[in-house]
């Protein structure tokens, strides 16, 4: 048995999330590519938010870490006394600490969205066309031979402007 | 279309649509354009020279003297500095708050938001006295375990600013990726390879967007916060201190909303030319304006309060030292840029009451042009005139620019113009991602404008 | 060197330390040169020596010892052993320095061609045409070479006059611009003596200056500044706590007038009015010493005609302003009255002001011994120009004097001049007399030279030449003696090989009038490291003689409506200062003007006459007219414009060159006043001042407190504020925590202090230009403020003080640094690192007391005026902020003395170079941890004057407190 892939391209977003819903009823994950990000379709295809944000916490827990290191680490090594001010001068070390957070954060936030969403790729995926970036909403299904005409009409009446099938 | 047929009334774009219009900005510039970049690129030379002769002669170039220690370097940083920050406030404060009208504006003022911080970042370099040593300002691992004063505003300063270069570029590349896949799929040639790379492979699949809102999400959350602080901390350069007219606790917020509102100000300044030039007017509507105005206006009502509450606290104070330099401020030999200030920020902004100012271009223009001038003045005013009036009568001395710090200036305008330029060329520099999700508001937008105008 | 090493010399330098060596063995002279402290003559490299000489810049004579490395005089103090100065020394002392490394000095000899220009040449060929030409002169007659000098130590005067007679003539003609010698003329008609008498103001209650400026430059300024801080110190007088009481008559306000009590503003002129009519409060008080045996009867005819009403319609003085001068002067226990007008019956009036209330022998005394006047009467110096201008004068020497530039175009000196062939010039920086000369030779400065000075009954300072030469000069005695040996002197005529034997034979005849036993050259030596032999003198008993009252001075009348008063630059002095930049520099105390002259005018007058301020004005007497900058004050009394000389050099290097307008080519011979008119060029030109405000704006920078309150025992409040207020623990500062103590009564804002921090730290000067942009680079400054009108009652005349870094405890420029340049050092110095300072500039915009320098450019110094360089002391580069450390590396030194020694620091053993230089010892520095330190005492002692600047604003608790100027509240004569 051969397999084919089932490529749907949707002008609308709404049917492109109701075809979705359709094909998850029927056991099957579409692939999807959507011009715009859509709640709608993450939320049809997903049920945990994603994983990006414990990236972002511990970024920023060290940021904050590695701040206090830093400014009270520094001051102890050589204790400097500047205008009478104490050696661990807390209050001014907060704002290191505060920028060393963001920093951190913000990088780990970026770095965990390439790692979990495994970019950069260099090829485009399987049945990813130029519209899929601009103007159209796709769905990409793989399926064998058997099932790709019942798949086939599903999407059609799901709503799809053109359905093409392409062998794998 | 589809999604076209369902919208009704007069004007309804569609994805293809933007698509189109931003699309058609990327094409090759024409002569006027690379025209206007080498007259950029002649005054950021001209600065240069001059700068170099500084670096090799002293700082005695500059009109700089005993107590007026800090003068136009200053300024320039700091006006720079609060250029920067109404992008990251529309681009994540206001995406934060899902405000509609930000979509077409965000990526411009982003953009002018990253290129104000890179020259910004020039001048403490450029004032330093010895600048080939700038790096000591960096905690690095050096035999002498030799590190900064972390107490001293001016480290604050050096961590703020390049946490807010760094994530406020993050956050554009962010942003950009969707719109630069788009524009990789519609381009040929070299572009195409140059898109590709900067794409990283976006292709909108939904894993991509599941974890891009996230971290997109979480950056705004981030950088919300963190341009609060970064003009905080600026302002801190002078509240930390003991100079009289610097000693403030109302800095901060002041500050702050100085920043923003000149911030607006600028985006205007740039964006309408720019929508004239690139024909953006179908997405850049003057329901956009408008809103921008607003801004503009309540960040006017709020810095005049400050302005008047600092007084205020001055007077009821009856600090001897501080009743004397609000005095010069006012009516010294120098008063006269003080009341050019109040004209260019509290007064002359009050004209954006009128909702027909609001959606002129060429009175938004004007106006904001104004607002640039008198924000400039106002750090100016604080920064020159605190020192020249300080607290030993026998040391004043009020300060006077030199040809070196003018066209140094002049050449931080030309090269921040020249960057963003160049980026509205060859970058979308509209969001076409985040036009397309919120449609029907810029077809709302675009029948209200119709109204408007009939 | 002139005349190359000896071979000894030579092996010392092989020997020890390069240049080091050099020194004290250089000329064949230098084999008797003895160190001052160490007395080995190997001296290591980074250690220096010093060496006790004197100071030639004035007529006072003070000792200054000579801090030497490596060979090269880096900086001269006062030297302690000497009974005038006391081992501080002033502004111009200090100065000196930069005449002897000055970079336009003639550095070879330079012959005039006919072409007008000069041509170098060797000193053989110098000599030989100097020889030559005084030989035609001498055969060709009596009296037909001349030499016309200022007086430089009575050997090397009775030289040039033992030459002069060699040459077969007797014109030698010493002369002084600003002599004060109507003095020594009253004296001679009072007291039939024809010295100067010294003045122990200290010993005085009272004190009133008719004229005499004692704390710029009148006479002796450091020792009579010295007796004036402890006149005005609080005592115990009659069971009340006192200090001295003191007016000053003339017609500007300078620093004399306004440490005092009382300015009487009077036109130059009518000071001895006013005197004649004190006399005649006195008189009719009867406030007359019973033993002082005057005939009231005569005394009375005297006076008469100048009761103090008389006298104040002529003068515009109030009566009672007189009044009140007689009453404070007739009943003090001790007073003293001083004259430095140039006519002689302020002398008189004075002279007999003292005399009447018995003061003489008390504060004003004349010393048996005393050493003859210098100076030749004018009537030499007439007589001199006369020959020149009948042509019977062929070769004159010119020595160390400047007639061209200091002598009143009436003189007519340029046309005389013209008239004598051969005109030879012997100075160091040619001058314009020099361009008017034939033949010109660079002879040493005196710190490179012998000599000896007699500036008073019982000092014979001694002066030793203190490194190498510098450039190619020779000493001035060396070259009389040898043309006088040229002319045939025999060793009788003239005993001496050189000049270092003729200053040794003085003083081997100065040891037998003493009677001192010791070998002849153990004496010598012995006078050598004290840098001259001080015996202490007796006063002489001075019979007053009647028959002065017969001629009584004539009423003055009215004056003229304008008059112009001229006085002596505190620092160019006539304009010999005007060559070295430090003096260009430093802001005259009163007027805080740089690098310029000016004139002096009254608000009201200015309005009147229709002049703004820095416009352009000409004066014009009848001697001629003169262009300089207005300068609206009111530290003039009105109707009457003052201007200090010294500026408008058209030579003189290029310090001097073209600044200001010199004020010698409006006067009469011998005048220091005249009538004049005024014309507003409409033409500004800037003066250029550091100080913006004088209003202190209600500040507590200088305090001050009456004397009526410090008996009662109040004290002002100025720390307002309870406190500190501490979030957190103290620093602790357990070795030391050096502090300052300075007592702003007893300032007189000389600027000594400064002078010596530019030579000890090696500031840079920036010259006019620099100063205009407000870039002046001195670590401290003298403050100069006037009260507001409204307080005047209640305030001294001017505050004055020195403000320099308060190295606070709580620095705000500290936590600023991003880099810690600046920082604190265990020993609560607030410690600033060139090294890591990167120029972000903002301690200085968070220093409340403005006292941070910035190098703008790239300092520099013209060869060879680096060679003054202290080599203990960074030069700071471009881009650096630099500020006062407490002279760290004197503490440094002292310290590490201290370490190897292995002993403890003494007390006020640290000595900062402003503190050393002080002439009134305001300056006292410690350690606030000892509380027995002299300083601390100082504080403990004063408690009730003690404040601390901007601490209450700012809680800095700075390491510098402040001893408050004590005045006496207006109108309780």
């Amino acid at each position: 048995m051969s397999e084919v892939r089932l490529v749907a391209s949707f002008a609308d977003e709404e049917r492109c999330v109701h075809t979705i819903e359709r094909l998850r009823e029927a056991q099957v994950r579409p692939q999807v590519f959507s011009p715009i990000p859509s709640e709608k379709i993450i939320d049809a295809l997903y049920e945990r938010p994603s994983f990006v944000r414990s990236w972002v916490l511990a970024g920023g827990i060290f940021g904050a870490l590695s701040g206090f290191a830093l400014t009270l680490g520094t001051s102890y090594e050589w204790n400097l006394n500047a205008g009478g001010k104490p050696i661990a001068s807390i209050p001014a070390y907060l704002i290191i600490v505060f920028e060393l957070m963001i920093l951190c954060g913000g990088i780990a936030g970026v770095a965990g969205f390439f790692f979990t969403s495994r970019m950069p790729v260099t090829e485009p995926l399987a049945g990813y066309n130029a519209h899929f970036s601009a103007d159209r909403f796709g769905l990409v299904v793989s399926c064998d031979e058997a099932e790709s005409a019942r798949l086939e009409a599903l999407l059609k009446e799901g709503g799809a402007d053109e359905v093409t099938r392409e062998p794998v | 279309m589809a999604a076209a047929a369902q919208t009704t009334g007069v004007s309804a774009p569609t994805f293809t649509d933007i698509d189109r219009q931003v699309r058609r900005v990327l094409e090759p510039g024409g002569l006027q354009f690379w025209a206007w970049i080498c007259f950029c690129a002649f005054f950021i030379c001209v600065a240069g020279a001059l700068w170099t002769n500084q670096v090799y002669s002293g700082l005695g170039v500059t009109g700089l003297t005993q107590p007026t220690m800090w003068a136009i370097y200053i300024t320039d940083f700091v006006f720079w500095v609060g250029i920067a920050h109404s992008g990251t406030l529309i681009s994540a404060i206001l995406f934060l708050f899902r405000t509609r009208w930000r979509t077409a504006v965000y990526r411009a003022a982003e953009t002018m938001t990253v290129f104000a911080v890179l020259t910004a970042g020039l001048f403490p370099i450029i004032h330093l006295g010895r600048p080939w040593f700038f790096y000591w300002l960096a905690p690095y691992p050096n035999q002498r375990s030799l590190q900064p004063d972390f107490r001293s505003p001016l480290v604050w300063d050096f961590f703020a600013i390049s946490t807010y270069l760094t994530i406020s570029s993050l956050f554009l590349f962010m942003g950009l990726m969707p719109d630069v896949a788009n524009a990789r799929d519609a381009a040929r040639g070299w572009r195409k390879t140059f898109y590709s790379l900067l794409s990283m492979g976006w292709q909108g699949t939904d894993r991509q967007w599941r974890n891009f809102s996230m971290a997109y999400l979480l950056l705004a959350g981030f950088a919300a916060p963190l341009v609060i602080s970064v003009h905080s901390v600026v302002s801190w350069d002078f509240a930390m201190t003991q100079v009289p007219g610097w000693h403030s606790t109302i800095f901060a917020p002041y500050f702050v909303a100085g920043a923003i509102f000149s911030g607006v100000a600028m985006v205007l300044t740039l964006l309408i030319p720019m929508r004239k030039i690139m024909g953006l007017e179908e997405l850049i509507t003057p329901w956009h304006l408008d809103n921008l105005a607003k801004v503009i206006l309540l960040t006017s009502l709020i810095i005049s309060y400050s302005y008047v509450c600092e007084s205020f606290i001055v007077w009821y104070s009856q600090d001897a030292f501080e009743l004397m330099t609000f005095h010069q401020r006012y009516f010294g030999p120098q008063g006269y840029l003080f009341w050019m200030m109040v004209a260019c920020n509290c007064v002359i902004p009050l004209l954006l009451f009128s909702p027909r100012v609001r959606i002129s271009t060429a009175w938004l223009f004007i106006i904001a042009l104004f607002v640039n001038v008198g924000m400039w003045l106002e750090r100016f005013v604080i920064i020159e005139g605190s020192l020249a009036t300080n607290t030993e009568p026998s040391q004043w001395r009020f300060y006077h620019p030199s040809v070196t710090e003018i066209f140094i200036t002049v050449g931080s305008f030309a090269w921040f113009l020249m960057l963003f330029s160049l980026f509205a060329r060859f970058m979308p520099i509209i969001s076409m991602t985040e036009l397309k999700e919120g449609i029907q508001w810029l077809r709302e937008a675009l029948r209200d404008n119709y109204r408007r105008a009939a | 060197m002139s005349e190359g090493l000896s071979r000894r010399s030579f092996l010392k330098i092989a020997s020890a330390a390069g240049a080091a060596a050099a020194i004290p063995g250089c000329e064949p002279a230098g084999r008797q040169i003895i160190p001052y402290v160490v007395p080995d003559e190997n001296m290591i490299p980074g250690v220096p020596s010093f060496y006790a000489t004197t100071c030639t810049e004035c007529g006072a004579g003070c000792g200054v010892v000579a801090r030497v490395r490596e060979g090269r005089v880096i900086k001269l103090e006062g030297n302690p052993k000497d009974p005038i100065g006391q081992g501080a020394l002033c502004a111009r002392g200090q100065a000196s320095l930069q005449g002897l490394y000055n970079p336009d000095r003639l550095a070879h000899p330079f012959v005039r061609g006919d072409d007008g220009r000069l041509r170098r040449i060797s000193w053989d060929v110098a000599t030989r045409a100097l020889i030559g030409r005084l030989s035609t002169a001498a055969k060709a007659g009596k009296d037909r070479v001349a030499y016309l000098a200022r007086p430089q130590g009575p050997t090397l005067d009775k030289i040039a006059g033992l030459w002069l007679s060699a040459w077969n003539s007797s014109k030698a003609v010493f002369h002084e611009p600003l002599a004060n010698s109507v003095a020594r003329q009253a004296a001679q008609d009072c007291f039939g003596r024809g010295d100067a008498p010294v003045y122990h103001l200290d010993q005085a209650e009272a004190l009133i200056s008719f004229g005499a400026d004692f704390i710029e430059t009148w006479e002796s300024p450091i020792e009579l500044a010295r007796q004036y801080a402890a006149f005005r110190t609080p005592k115990e007088r009659r069971g009340k706590l006192t200090i001295g009481r003191a007016a000053y008559v003339g017609p500007r306000m300078n620093l004399t007038a306004a440490k005092c009590d009382d300015w009487v503003g009077v036109k130059p002129g009518h000071e001895a009015a006013i005197a004649m009519s004190v006399l005649y409060v006195l008189v009719r008080q009867g406030w007359i010493s019973p033993n002082s045996g005057f005939d009231i009867a005569t005394l009375k005819s005297f006076v008469d005609g100048y009761d103090p009403d008389a006298v104040s319609q002529q003068t515009g003085v109030p009566a009672e302003t007189i009044v009140r001068l007689g009453q404070m002067f007739g009943q003090a226990e001790g007073a003293v009255a001083l004259a430095g007008t140039e006519d002689k019956e302020t002398h008189v009036a004075a002279y007999v002001l003292n005399a009447v209330t018995g003061n003489l022998g008390k504060t004003v005394a004349f010393l048996a011994g005393s050493p003859p006047s210098p100076l030749s009467p004018q009537a030499d110096l007439d007589g001199l120009i006369a020959a020149m201008n009948q042509k019977q004068i062929e070769v004159l020497v010119i020595a160390g004097s400047n007639p061209i530039y200091a002598m009143s175009p009436a003189a007519k000196f340029n046309d005389a001049l013209r008239q004598v062939p051969f005109v030879v010039w012997c100075g160091l920086v040619p001058d314009e007399t020099a361009d008017k000369a034939h033949l010109l030779l660079p002879i040493h400065h005196p710190l490179e030279a012998w000599r000896d000075s007699a500036p008073r009954a019982g000092v014979s300072g001694l002066g030793q030449p203190v490194m190498q030469p510098v450039f190619e000069s020779r000493d001035l005695g060396d070259v009389i003696l040898d043309s006088a040996r040229a002319a045939g002197a025999d060793s009788k005529t003239v005993p001496w090989q050189t000049m270092a034997d003729a200053v040794n034979a003085g003083f081997q005849q100065l040891q037998k009038q003493l009677g001192d036993k010791n070998k002849p050259e153990d004496f010598f030596a012995q006078a050598l490291r004290d840098g001259g032999v001080f015996a202490d003198a007796k006063a002489a008993d001075v019979k007053f003689n009647p028959a002065v009252f017969q001629n009584k001075p004539k009423p003055p009348g009215a004056g003229p409506d304008l008059a112009l008063a001229v006085y002596p630059h505190i620092f160019l002095y006539d304009g010999r200062g005007a060559d070295k930049p430090w003096l260009q520099e430093i802001p005259e105390p009163v007027d805080q003007i740089v690098w310029d002259s000016w004139a002096e005018i009254h608000p009201d007058t200015a309005k009147a006459l229709g002049i703004a301020a820095n416009e352009m004005i000409e004066l014009q007497t009848d001697q001629g007219t003169v262009a300089v900058s207005a300068l609206v004050s009111e530290h003039v009394r009105s109707g009457v414009i003052a201007m200090p000389l010294g500026q408008g050099h058209t030579s003189y290097g290029r310090y001097a060159k073209g600044r200001g307008a010199n004020a010698f080519a409006v006067l009469a011979p011998g005048a220091r006043s005249a009538a004049v008119k005024v014309h507003a060029t409409g033409r500004k030109s800037a003066l250029v001042s550091p100080l913006y405000s004088e209003d202190m704006m209600g500040r507590n920078i200088v305090e001050a407190m009456s004397i009526e309150d410090l008996a009662r025992g109040v004290a002002p409040e100025s720390e307002t504020v309870p406190g500190p207020y501490e979030m957190y623990a103290p620093f602790k500062y357990p070795t030391h925590k050096w502090g300052m103590t300075i007592d702003v009564n007893a300032c007189t804002g000389c600027s000594a202090c400064v002078a010596a921090c530019y030579a000890e730290n090696n500031l840079a000067v920036i010259g006019k230009e620099g100063c205009a942009d407000g870039r002046i680079m001195s670590w401290m400054r003298i403050e100069r403020f006037t009260p507001p009108k409204e307080q005047a009652d209640k305030a001294p005349l001017m505050y004055i003080t020195p403000m320099l870094c308060q190295q606070c405890e709580h620095a705000p420029c500290e936590p600023v640094c991003p880099v810690f340049a600046a920082y604190h050092t265990e020993e609560g110095i607030n410690g600033q690192n060139y090294n890591r300072c990167v120029g972000t500039r903002y301690c200085e915009n968070n220093c409340p007391y403005k006292v941070r320098r910035f190098n703008w450019y790239k300092p520099e110094w013209p060869a060879p005026l680096h060679l003054q360089l202290n080599p203990d002391v960074t030069v700071r580069g471009a881009g650096v902020m630099e500020k006062c450390t407490f002279c760290i590396q004197r503490i440094v030194s002292v310290e590490i003395d201290a370490k190897t020694g292995d002993r403890k620091l003494r007390d006020s053993e640290i000595v900062p170079a402003c503190a050393q230089a002080c002439p009134t010892r305001a300056i006292s520095f410690g350690d606030m941890n000892d509380q027995q330190s002299e300083m601390m005492r100082r504080r403990k002692d004063n408690q009730l004057r003690t404040y601390r600047v901007f601490n209450a604003e700012f809680n800095t608790l700075p390491a510098i407190t402040y001893l408050r100027e004590i005045y006496h509240e207006k109108g309780r004569a």
